[in-house]
């Protein structure tokens, strides 16, 4: 079992961003975390990442409970801008990659080249397109057994999304690596999930493998979204 | 070299690049200083401008106070710290490389600033203070202005402890973390400076030193060793080390973001 979510909330001092979701995931699967504006998808993803605490329940990752161990183990991509603006791209990654022992160079390449990204560009110089398509190869670069991807779509234009995605895909371990993405791009990015998450208001709506929901329900992801959400 | 200290290196590195130009800035502001109080030589009272020459160490031991809370803020006004907090390294890292970024800037600074009042305040201004001078070995020079350069530092590295465990019990609450952060900023330096008084007696075995100093009456040249008690200093920084350790624990366990 590489990822075990038990009975998760977690409360801010307002809100309540997740309320007892519980699931399991083995190694081997793109899973999309799918949801409407707060319904605690980018919560999940930064407990599991260890960025925050949860209030109730716990995570275990490959046993271990989210801290300096199993930092090794996750490679995360958050929603925000996190890159150091007076640095160069290959600055950036010469930077992370300095902390990974699972730091792939010829994926680095790979992905530089498939979501077309000069090392030697500075970080201030770049779009917010290619500020995020870097993050994404600094996160797919690990060889990392799980990969969170925080709404690794948004701010690409529409003629990205697809060499984004081909990228996730193509550098994609099936043996040893579970993906988990977040997005709101769903119609564009439901093609490479084996498996979804559907959250609503810190809860878990729907969950299954994503071939069986579409034969199931005889609808996309999408349709059913919308569905679920209405 | 060990992988740790190779991150460790990573960070601090990373922490002194992204400074670098206010640096160089800061080094040419001190430079351009000195210059204007050499040209004032004969034109102002020789007592002003050797006052002077020792304003930029005020102004670096600011900066060494506003650095470390500087440093801090940053990594979250630019989101840094999604990047950094995901990091296979313990907090003492985060907050290790930034306390010795900002003692190694105050280094720097410091000696350039301890140029300048050799150069300007003593060596071409006033003949009685260079004749006092000339008396002086080098290694008299160079002893006194390294005691004085060490105390300085040594007070500066407790301060960039506090400021910085301030700034980090401020972040642990979502609402006034700001007002929070002062008030911890009082509440620890008085927290250091009891648990120095109460550390104080366990200290007393360590050597006290000795400050030599000059001073000239009637014509002569008098020295004097004024002594220094190393038993305060020495828990106060113990003091400044619990308040370290206790903020990297925080960044590592109760930090949210």
């Amino acid at each position: 079992m590489l990822l075990k979510v038990e009975h998760l909330s977690k409360r801010y001092l307002r809100a309540q961003a997740l309320d007892d979701v519980s699931f399991e995931l083995n190694r081997g699967s793109i899973v999309g975390l799918l949801g409407p504006n707060g319904s605690g998808k980018s919560t999940l993803l930064k407990c599991i990442a260890g960025l925050c605490r949860p209030t109730h329940g716990r995570i275990l990752i490959d046993g271990k409970q989210p801290g300096l161990e199993t930092k090794r183990k996750v490679a995360y991509l958050p929603e925000v801008d996190s890159l150091y603006q007076w640095m160069t791209a290959r600055q950036a990654m010469d930077f992370a990659k300095s902390f990974y022992n699972d730091w792939d160079e010829t994926r680095e390449a790979n992905l530089l080249d498939l979501v077309k990204i000069d090392a030697e560009t500075s970080i201030k110089a770049m779009s917010k397109g290619q500020k995020a398509r870097l993050r994404l190869v600094m996160a797919l670069s690990r060889r990392a057994p799980l990969i969170l991807l925080d709404e690794p779509l948004s701010g690409i234009d529409p003629p990205s999304r697809s060499r984004v995605l081909n990228a996730i895909v193509s550098e994609f371990s099936e043996e040893e690596q579970t993906i988990i993405l977040s997005t709101h791009e769903v119609s564009e990015a439901e093609s490479i999930f084996d498996q979804v998450i559907f959250l609503h208001k810190g809860k878990i709506r729907l969950m299954g493998d994503a071939e069986d929901i579409r034969t199931e329900r005889n609808s996309s992801i999408q349709e059913l979204l919308e569905e679920v959400y209405a | 070299m060990t992988a740790g200290a190779i991150r460790f290196g990573k960070l601090l590195k990373k922490d002194l690049e992204s400074y670098k130009v206010f640096m160089a800035i800061f080094v040419l502001g001190i430079i351009a200083w000195d210059i204007f109080l050499w040209t004032r030589i004969g034109k102002w009272r020789p007592d002003m401008i050797v006052g002077l020459t020792f304003l930029p160490l005020l102004l670096i031991a600011f900066w060494a106070l506003l650095s470390p809370f500087l440093k801090l803020r940053q990594e979250w006004d630019g989101n840094h710290v999604h990047l950094i907090l995901v990091l296979p390294v313990p907090g003492f890292y985060i907050t290790g490389a930034k306390a010795l970024a900002t003692l190694i800037e105050a280094i720097i600074l410091s000696l350039i600033a301890t140029a300048g009042i050799w150069y300007v305040g003593i060596l071409a201004l006033n003949p009685s203070v260079s004749w006092v001078v000339r008396q002086m070995t080098t290694a008299d020079v160079v002893g006194f202005a390294f005691q004085a350069l060490l105390m300085f530092w040594l007070a500066l590295c407790a301060a960039i402890v506090v400021v910085q465990f301030a700034y980090l019990s401020g972040r642990l609450y979502e609402k006034f973390s700001g007002l929070i952060a002062i008030w911890t900023l009082f509440l620890s330096t008085w927290v250091v400076e009891q648990l120095g008084a109460l550390a104080e007696p366990a200290f007393r075995w360590l050597p006290d030193f000795g400050f030599k100093t000059w001073q000239t009456i009637n014509d002569q040249l008098i020295t004097s060793v004024v002594p220094v008690s190393s038993a305060p200093i020495a828990s106060v920084l113990l003091g400044a080390l619990i308040l370290f350790a206790a903020g990297s624990w925080m960044l590592d366990r109760q930090i949210e973001i």
